[in-house]
Order: structure tokens, then C-alpha cells, then sequence
């Protein structure tokens, strides 16, 4: 093969820029310690990257979100635990009470109970970093308040909201107790409508913070008309329990759609299903009406009514106290109601130790998430350091090899000899 | 055999020994010149009669060079200058979107969508909405560098579009002004070797720039055809134009109605990447960016904002146009329109979380909008790493193909300078026979 002057240079160059490319790379790998610089470094790889790193970026999110929600949910712990103790004492002085030995001082024992009402109030309002811890998702205002007179504690604020936060993807954790679930009244229904009736209607009785009885009437009167089925009318009204019965409060209506293949509630007035807040105001009446769990399948037409407790343990304490500042002895049903809501309280306690010890367990596992992927972060990106440098020397030998022969044969020619 | 055949013999053979080292001479002073082809002068015995034969005489000096490797040279000199334009183009575009790294617009989707997941839990907070409008803006900024950066790159392609159809006509006009000198040489008998070299140049030239045909006609002129339209002969050259088509770059010949067919060279890879390769990665920016707006205004106008009493029916976004995301001015000067609320309550974050679950839902053509965003720059990385591995492998082609015509056509000075020296010893001969036909001549007068 004739070897012209021009193909040697260009073979000499050649092969030095394709060294010299080579120690490019292999020096940027090194001063950036990462493999991908470029998306064209690897094109794969980077996608990867991305992945990972959107995902590490979400798990550090969750995980301070978390962080933030155990701090709440550990004062909402701390909080139930002061209504715990409180109540405790409260049913210590009501054992004392009923002990004949002991003289009845029945002013003295209304002091007591009324320092426990306070400080069950007290334990009801404490807030977490501005938040009222049982005012649900309304932070603006103390959610129990005594009334003018102190005749009834009110319930200022709708605090049944939920409060929840994110903690992994598509995850939301509920992290508070509302008012309503600790110290609220729940009226609740639960059976099963049928279809082929007309109506359905149920009553049962409920108290107003005094204490006096009421009927609260419910019925179900289904819907007619196109677009109308599996749709009910639900009215709801409260009557005195006299023999001439007068309405204290509604009547209201709220429309209800059960899902026509499973039966259950679809939709209450076009919103998602939830509790109902019945708020009178003369007489005070205040509890929550739950209906979610009534069904509208073919079978049987029974509707079940139940209460959680008779009044809230407020206006129950209220009205011992006042009955004791008369002389009056608070009766059984009366420390009944303390009672359940002592067992209440100590469930409630066990339902916000499973938020905490939840929110524990995500976080550990997000934890150990975080880790395993920037190893892979790691192993995607990095540049194996050492590797690369013995590379580059290996690269520098030939380079160096290659000047040394171009030295040799470049210059030479046959006019060196002429 | 007369003395006076002797001296016209020798006297030839100098004039065509003093030629050759004119060759050899330009030879050699051209070695370092790569367009240069390597001249041979072929002898040829200058006849014969009844008294013998008549010396030696140039047949021809011959242009040493191989037409079918020329074929192949300018075929894949095409492709690789096709590929090293959009190679360039394309490191432009990388170092733009500059990924992966903590300014990468990967980094500032997610903090967006993080933010609204850190306003959740503590909703009331001043500062996390303060956040959110920050991740916002900063996204925002970022899409509109992007954006921006990538038109640019589109508009100094067209710049340099312009610049390079004024680089092809021009050498359409050479190549037709060179094919019309060669033919008026060789008409004069003379040897055009040069400005064969000097069409070859401008050939090679063009065939960077755009893909070529290339015939000969019998008079050894270059009849030239880009794209399928015929532009240069030994007559004339056409003036190739570029006109606007639904914003799209197209080449037609001078009168309109001819649109070239470009598939290689630097035309068709700077076209392609400003009709094509740009505006699909606009659009896509574009896809993402609507997909966030729609969506999240769509969850924020039924959201309630922070106030007492609280609003509904405000979008988060104001408008979209370039590559820049606007936020609502009243958002901007009061961060309680942030609705983070479903139901009014301060306390509620329903509708944060759920603008924050937006980063996993999928909302544009099956995958989620950071998933839109990961497959278009790994596109990119993708179509960069293709186009190297294309501009390697035909850099290798052409390194060979370009040894072999150095091997061919280059000039060693080795070898000329032993050319040289025979050149030189033959001179040295015919003036020895001059001066023995001299000492003939010599011999006879004395004689005489």
C-alpha cells in the first residue's frame, strides 16, 4: 500500500484525538464522581435516575410530614390522657357519694366536680402549634365554650372534620380525634331499608343538655319519577315528649342515593356520605345523626336506632353539678353516663395509640425505603473512582506511547539523507 | 542518423525532463495541501520514422484519483456532517434542560407538587403557602428557560440556515464557472489539473452541505443535482431559495416550483431539526405545562381559599403562553386565595393533597406529567447518543476511505524525491548527449 506524507499525519491524529477523548471523559467522570452528566450519557439510565430521585424526593416529604403529624398526635394523647385522669377522679368522688358513711356536703362535692368540668373543658381546648386539638378541621375557634349563666357548655365550632395527612402515594392518614368522636353524642342508624316500601320511618328518644327527653323522628320516603330510583326523601324532625306532641325542632329534608348494586348510601344531598350535625339551639339539643351504615336492598325493613351516650359528658356534669348545688345526689343513669364515657375515653386513648404507632411503622418503613434507593441512587450514578483513574492512566500510557512514535516516524523523510 | 536528430532529440528530452520537475516541484510543494491530488507525468515515446526513433515526449500529466472512492468520500462525508450538525444541535439542547442536577426541571415538578403535600398538614400556615407560590415560580422559570432556550437554539438555526444556502449557491456558481474554465483548458490543449482540484474542493463542499448527485458528461464537466433538481452544469447554476410553509423551513428551486427532496447534510439536519426536532419538544413542554394548569385549576376553583368567608371558583393558574406558567395576580398579592380547604374550614387540606396527588396520577397520554417530562429528555439523551454512535461509525468509514485516498492521491515526498532525482539524472544525460552531439559536430569541422 503506497503510504503518502497526508496519511500518516491523519492516522497519527486521528488515533491521538480518539485517546484524547477517551481522557476527556474519563477526567469528567472523575471531578463530577457521577457516570451521567448528559441525558446522552445514558439515556436509560437517566430516566431511571429520575424515578428514583422523584420518588426520594416524595418519601422526605411524607416522612417530615409525618414528623409534624406524630407531634400532634402525641399532644392529642397527652390531652386524653388529662380527660382521663379527670374522669377518674370524677368517678371516684361519685363512688365517695354513695358511700352512706360519708356526710353529704353536697356544695363541697359540686366544687370538686366543677374543678374536674374545668379541667376536662381545659383538656378539650388545648391546642398543637395554633390548632385546637379537638376542633376538627376548624381552628379558628375554641370548640367548647360554658354559656352565659354557665347553664349548658356549647359547642362552639363544627368540629367534626378530619384532619389528614399524606404519607405515602395515594396514602392520606387521618392524625386527629375530632370533638365530636371524644366527647360528642352519635345517633346512629343502622338495618336495612326495602325497596318495595313506600316508607320506613324510626324513632327514638334524645336529651338536650338538661337532660329532657325528646322524640327524634326519622323517615325514609322513597322517590318517584324518572331518575328517581334507588332515592329517598329523609326527613328528620324533633318532637316534645308531651301527650300533645310539639315540634322543637325542623322538620329538614335531606335527599339520600343508595348505590343500586351494592345498597349502600351513595350520596347525601349530592355530597359524599358523612354525619349529619342536628344543632338546636332552644331547647340545646346537639348531637350527630349517622345513617352510612343503613342499607336499601330487598329483605327485611328494619331500622335500629342507638345512641352513644345519653348527653355529652359536659352538660351531664353540668347538670350534677347544679343538681348538688341543690342538695340533690346525682342518680345511677347519671353516673352511668360518666362511666360509659370513661370506657369511651380509654377506647378513644387505644384509637389514637393505632394513629401513632402507624404513623411509627411508616415512618420506619420509609426510612428504610429512603436508604435502599439512594444505594440504588448510588449505584446508577456514581463513578467507581478508582476505576476510572486506572483507566485514564492506562489511557495516559498509550498517549504517551503514541508521542514517542510520532517523534520517531513524523519527522523523517528522504531529505534528511540527501 | 543525423547529429542535428541528436541535438533535437536531446533538446526535447530536456524540455520534457525540466516539465517533469516542474511536476514534481508543484508535487512537493503541495504534499500538505489536502485537497490536492498528485500529478504523474506519463512519457511516451515521441514517434518514429524510417531514420529511427525521435526521443521522448509528456503524453499527458494525469490527476491521480480514484472517482469511485470520490463517490463514496462525498456519500458519507453527506452523512456525517448531517450527523455532527445535529450532534452540535443537540449538546445545545442538553445543556439547556441541564439534567440530571438540582436545576433540572425534574427538581422543580416535584418540589411543586411536594409543596402542596408540606401546606396539607399545616394548611393555616403563611409560610407553606409562601412555599407553594415559591415551588411555583421557580417551576415556572425554569419551564420558561427551557422554552426559551430551546427557540433560541431555533432561531440561530435559521440564522444559520440562511448562511449556509449562501454557502451552497455560491459554490453552485463555482462549480459551473470551474466546469466552464476546465473545458475552455482543455480546448486549448492545456492540462487542467488545478481547477479540476479546485471543482473537486467545491464538490466536496457541497456534499456536506446537502445531498448530491454527480454525472459526467463526455467533455469531462460536473452536472450537478441537490435534492433531485438539477443546479449546476457547465452552462449555468440555479439559486436554491428557502421559503416559509406552516412555519416550516422548505427549499425550492428559483422559480418555485420545484421543492427539493433533502435526506443528508447540513441543510437537511439543521431543517429537520428546526421543522421537527424543536417543535416537538416545544409541544411537549407545552402538553406538560397545560396538563398542570388544567388540572390543578380544575381542583383549585372548587377548593375554598382562606378566607372568612371563604371564596371558591379561583384558579391557582392565570394562564399559560411560552413556556411561562402564570399564577393569579391576587394570589401573588395575597396568599390566602390559596384554596387549600374542600369545605371551608381552615383546618381542612383536602384540596392540597389532592393537588399534591396529581404528581402520581396519570394525566397525559397514560403517564404522569414528571413521566412526560423524564421520556422527552431521555428522547433527547436518546436521539444524542444515537446520532454519536451514527457520527462515530461513519468517522471511521470516512477515516478509511479518506487513507485510501491519501493513499492514492496523496503526495509522499519520498516518493517525489526520487522522481526527483531520476528526473534530474535524465536531464543530466540529455545535456551529456548534447555535448557529445557538440563534440561530433566538432570532430566533423575539424575533420574538414
Amino acid at each position: 500500500m503506497r503510504v503518502s506524507d497526508n496519511l500518516l499525519f491523519k492516522t497519527y491524529l486521528n488515533n491521538f484525538n480518539t485517546s484524547k477523548e477517551i481522557m476527556s471523559k474519563l477526567q469528567t467522570d472523575i471531578a463530577t464522581r457521577s457516570k451521567i452528566n448528559s441525558p446522552s450519557d445514558s439515556p436509560t439510565g437517566i430516566n431511571r435516575l429520575f424515578k428514583l430521585n422523584s420518588q426520594l424526593d416524595s418519601n422526605t416529604t411524607y416522612i417530615e410530614n409525618i414528623d409534624n403529624s406524630l407531634s400532634f398526635a402525641k399532644s392529642t394523647d397527652a390531652s386524653l390522657q388529662v380527660v382521663s385522669d379527670s374522669v377518674r377522679r370524677i368517678m371516684e368522688t361519685m363512688y365517695e357519694m354513695q358511700n352512706p358513711i360519708v356526710s353529704m356536703d353536697t356544695a363541697h362535692y359540686a366544687d370538686k366536680l366543677d374543678a374536674e368540668l374545668k379541667n376536662l373543658l381545659e383538656a378539650a381546648n388545648m391546642q398543637y402549634d395554633g390548632k385546637y386539638l379537638f376542633g376538627g378541621t376548624d381552628f379558628s375557634t375554641k370548640p367548647y365554650e360554658l354559656s352565659t349563666g354557665n347553664n349548658t357548655v356549647d359547642r362552639m365550632v363544627e368540629n367534626t372534620g378530619e384532619q389528614k395527612v399524606t404519607i405515602s402515594k395515594s396514602i392520606s392518614q387521618k392524625i386527629n380525634m375530632s370533638g365530636q368522636e371524644v366527647f360528642g353524642v352519635v345517633n346512629k342508624h343502622t338495618g336495612n331499608i326495602d325497596p318495595s316500601l313506600a316508607s320506613t320511618n324510626k324513632t327514638n328518644t334524645v336529651y338536650d343538655a338538661n337532660g329532657t327527653a325528646y322524640d327524634f323522628k326519622v323517615t325514609y320516603t322513597k322517590n318517584t319519577g324518572e331518575g328517581a330510583s334507588n332515592s329517598y326523601n329523609m326527613d328528620y324532625e324533633i318532637f316534645s315528649k308531651d301527650a300533645s306532641p310539639v315540634s322543637v325542632f325542623g322538620p329538614l329534608t335531606k335527599e339520600v342515593k343508595f348505590y343500586a348494586s351494592t345498597g349502600t348510601v351513595e350520596s347525601i344531598d349530592g355530597k359524599s356520605p358523612g354525619q349529619i350535625r342536628v344543632n338546636n339551639s332552644l331547647p340545646p339539643i346537639d348531637f350527630v345523626f349517622d345513617m352510612t351504615a343503613i342499607t336499601n336492598k330487598t329483605g327485611s325493613n328494619t331500622v335500629n336506632a342507638s345512641q352513644n351516650q345519653k348527653r355529652d359528658v359536659f352538660n351531664s356534669l353540668n347538670t350534677i353539678i347544679k343538681n348538688l348545688r341543690n342538695g340533690q345526689k346525682p342518680s345511677q343513669d347519671e353516673f352511668n353516663v360518666i362511666l360509659d364515657f370513661d370506657k369511651h375515653v380509654i377506647n378513644k386513648m387505644a384509637d389514637n395509640g393505632n394513629i401513632i404507632h402507624s404513623l411509627d411503622m411508616v415512618t420506619n418503613l420509609l426510612d428504610s425505603q429512603s436508604t435502599e434507593l439512594k444505594k440504588l441512587i448510588s449505584l446508577e450514578k456514581d463513578t467507581d473512582v478508582a476505576k476510572s483513574i486506572m483507566e485514564l492512566n492506562s489511557q495516559e500510557t498509550t498517549m504517551n506511547t503514541l508521542y514517542k512514535m510520532s517523534s520517531m516516524v513524523l519527522p523523517k523523510s528522504l531529505l534528511d539523507y540527501m | 542518423m543525423s547529429i542535428s536528430r541528436i541535438m533535437d532529440i536531446s533538446s526535447r528530452a530536456l524540455q520534457t525532463y525540466q516539465k517533469s520537475i516542474n511536476v514534481t516541484s508543484h508535487n512537493i510543494s503541495n504534499a500538505n495541501n489536502e485537497k490536492y491530488t498528485r500529478q504523474n507525468v506519463n512519457f511516451v515515446s515521441d514517434g518514429s520514422d524510417v531514420m529511427g526513433g525521435m526521443g521522448v515526449t509528456i503524453k499527458n500529466v494525469e490527476r491521480i484519483r480514484n472517482n469511485l472512492l470520490d463517490t463514496q468520500i462525498r456519500y458519507y462525508n453527506s452523512k456525517y456532517s448531517d450527523q455532527e450538525k445535529r450532534s452540535n444541535v443537540l449538546t445545545q439542547l442538553e445543556a439547556i434542560i441541564t439534567e440530571p442536577s438540582d436545576n433540572g426541571l425534574s427538581n422543580y415538578i416535584n418540589s411543586f407538587f411536594d409543596s402542596w403535600t408540606q401546606l396539607s398538614v399545616n394548611p393555616t400556615s403563611s409560610s407553606l403557602r409562601s412555599n407553594v407560590m415559591q415551588a411555583t415560580q421557580q417551576m415556572s422559570d425554569k419551564m420558561k428557560s427551557v422554552y426559551t432556550g430551546f427557540e433560541e437554539v431555533r432561531l440561530s438555526i435559521g440564522n444559520e440556515l440562511d448562511g449556509k444556502l449562501s454557502e451552497v449557491n455560491t459554490l453552485l456558481k463555482d462549480i459551473s464557472e470551474l466546469n466552464r474554465k476546465v473545458f475552455e483548458t482543455q480546448l486549448k490543449k492545456g492540462e487542467p489539473n488545478d481547477l479540476m482540484d479546485l471543482r473537486d474542493k467545491s464538490i466536496d463542499e457541497l456534499s456536506q452541505l446537502a445531498n448530491i448527485q454527480i454525472t459526467w458528461d463526455k467533455e469531462g464537466s460536473a452536472n450537478i443535482s441537490l435534492g433531485g433538481l438539477a443546479v449546476a452544469d457547465r452552462y449555468n447554476s440555479d439559486e436554491i431559495k428557502s421559503t416559509l410553509s406552516d412555519g416550516k423551513i422548505i427549499f425550492t428551486s428559483s422559480n418555485g416550483s420545484f421543492r427539493l427532496a433533502l435526506n443528508s447534510g447540513e441543510l437537511y439536519a439543521l431543517t429537520d431539526t428546526y421543522n421537527n426536532k424543536i417543535p416537538n419538544y416545544l409541544d411537549k413542554i407545552d402538553s406538560i405545562a397545560t396538563t398542570i394548569m388544567d388540572n390543578v385549576n380544575s381542583l383549585h376553583s372548587g377548593g375554598k381559599t382562606a378566607h372568612t368567608p371563604p371564596l371558591t371558583g379561583v384558579d391557582y393558574f392565570s394562564n399559560y403562553n411560552n413556556g411561562e406558567l402564570t399564577i393569579n395576580e391576587n394570589i401573588l398579592a395575597d396568599n390566602s386565595y390559596i384554596a387549600a380547604s374542600s369545605d371551608g374550614t381552615i383546618g381542612n387540606s383536602d384540596v392540597a393533597r389532592q393537588i399534591a396527588d396529581l404528581k402520581n396520577q396519570k394525566l397525559l397520554d397514560g403517564k404522569t406529567v414528571s413521566e412526560n417530562y423524564f421520556d422527552m429528555v431521555s428522547a433527547l439523551g436518546n436521539e444524542k447518543k444515537t446520532t454519536e454512535q451514527n457520527l462515530s461509525s461513519n468517522s471511521v468509514v470516512i477515516q478509511q476511505l479518506d487513507s485510501q485516498k491519501a493513499s492514492y492521491s496523496g503526495v509522499s515526498i519520498d516518493e517525489e524525491m526520487t522522481k526527483l532525482i531520476k528526473y534530474q539524472r535524465s536531464y543530466d544525460a540529455a545535456a551529456r548527449l548534447i555535448k557529445v552531439a557538440d563534440q561530433l559536430i566538432q570532430t566533423l569541422i575539424n575533420s574538414v
